[in-house]
């Protein structure tokens, strides 16, 4: 079998797995142990975006979402361009960078941090599309790829997002690319949440893989097992 | 501009909104909390916040055919950095009564203890202890158990608080340090009569 072919019955298999999982609402993408998924009558607010043909040059930012004044729950799916990690590595981050927080009018009551991303390589076509989730907020797992003075935490409370271009080359992006942001809920108002700011750390995404052969970069809080996350 | 019964709408409309949000503000600082620091499994440091009370207060106690005295003790489990709900925590509450405080300064032992407060069906981060309050006084409760956090550190609770109401020198006695706010004491549902 050549690779293409071999290429492509994966593209079909994970395309069927990804249509699949969606039309059961994201559930079984919600399995991690901050992620406290129930049934119910409210519909969460879903935006979609698509990023054909946006360009970001480098340093560009694009917001993509802002629920001021109130910081919020909810799920990201990520589709990007990537690249592996490391050279030769099965795991990809993104060339776009996702960050989250909160921008405020304030310089000081601001706080930007990288969202930790989990690579989804069975619905992922690498280099051309890959596949990531986030989660909003995350409480355990670092974003931040920052090495010692200027590290942040993962934001604790996010009402804004974004992605920037934090590599040293344009991003075109193409009509498989796009940003799908779920909010699930409101859990406070962001005043007074940050201050002593601006606080903002501008690294590349840590990128966690469950699917690999690595453990180490399995992240904390997902249940494990059948189901996925 | 507007005709009679328009304008008539429009106040009671006005009216009700603000009647309602007194009546939700009532619900929502009724309540105390405490925050609990400790350490995850890999030396990041936390918080829980846990919050204290009692179903649908203001809390009168039963008298038949009058109320029906119904205020399960409610507990609400977040993380303090993000305001999660934390679900599928291990929680016992020991209660206390006493009518007055020369009850509380002649024995101050709980009346029930390690009855348990189940998670809230379809509500992650709350849980209640079913219960009547039978008479009017002071209620008192100490929380305990194991907390397990996102990342699986398990984390002990342990604390406890007496009603607001309750004599200064009652709440600097048993209430642990640290717990701030407070829930209401339990009232005869007459006290609240006008004109009485």
């Amino acid at each position: 079998m050549t690779f293409l072919k071999q290429n492509k019955i994966s593209m079909i298999a994970g395309t069927a797995i990804l249509t699949i999982a969606l039309a059961f609402g994201g559930y079984s993408f919600a399995s991690h142990s901050f992620e406290a998924g129930v049934s119910g009558d409210n519909i969460p607010d879903n935006t979609h975006i698509l990023l054909n043909d946006v360009k970001l040059k480098k340093g560009d930012i694009l917001p993509v979402y802002d629920s001021s004044p109130n910081y919020i729950t909810g799920h990201i799916l990520l589709s990007s361009p990537c690249e592996p990690v490391s050279k030769g590595d099965d795991t990809y981050q993104p060339k776009v960078s996702l960050v989250a927080g909160h921008v405020d009018e304030a310089a000081d009551a601001t706080y930007l941090a990288p969202v930790p991303l989990y690579y989804i390589n069975f619905v992922s076509n690498a280099p051309d599309t890959c596949i990531f989730h986030a989660h909003i907020p995350d409480p355990i797992n670092d974003g931040s790829t920052t090495e010692g003075d200027g590290k942040l935490e993962t934001a604790p409370k996010v009402t804004d997002i974004a992605l920037v271009n934090l590599s040293d080359k344009k991003i075109k992006f193409k009509s498989t690319h796009m940003v799908d942001i779920n909010v699930q809920s409101v859990l406070g108002s962001i005043s007074g949440a940050y201050e002593h700011g601006p606080h903002v750390d501008l690294s590349r995404n840590m990128i966690y893989d469950l699917n690999d052969d690595d453990h180490t970069n399995d992240g904390l809080g997902h249940s494990g097992g059948a189901g996925g996350h | 501009m507007f005709s009679k019964n328009t304008s008539i709408l429009m106040f009671a409309a006005v009216a009700s909104t603000m009647l309602l949000t007194v009546s939700m503000s009532e619900d929502a600082f009724a309540h105390g909390r405490i925050v609990h620091d400790f350490t995850m499994d890999n030396g990041k440091e936390r918080a829980l916040s846990i919050v204290l009370g009692h179903t649908n207060e203001p809390t009168r106690a039963q008298e038949d055919g009058k109320w029906a005295g119904e205020h399960p003790v409610e507990i609400f489990l977040r993380d303090a950095r993000t305001n999660l709900n934390i679900s599928g925590a291990s929680l016992m509450v020991d209660k206390f009564f006493w009518a007055d405080e020369a009850a509380y300064i002649a024995d101050d032992s709980p009346k029930e203890t390690d009855v348990r407060a189940g998670g809230a069906h379809g509500q992650p981060g709350k849980y209640h202890a079913r219960q009547i309050l039978a008479e009017p006084g002071f209620y008192g409760y100490r929380v305990h158990g194991d907390v397990t956090y996102f990342d699986g550190t398990v984390v002990p609770i342990d604390f406890q608080a007496v009603c607001r109401d309750a004599p200064a020198s009652m709440k600097s006695d048993f209430n642990t340090p640290g717990f701030l706010g407070g829930f209401g004491c339990t009232t005869d549902i007459d006290d609240g009569k006008f004109p009485g």
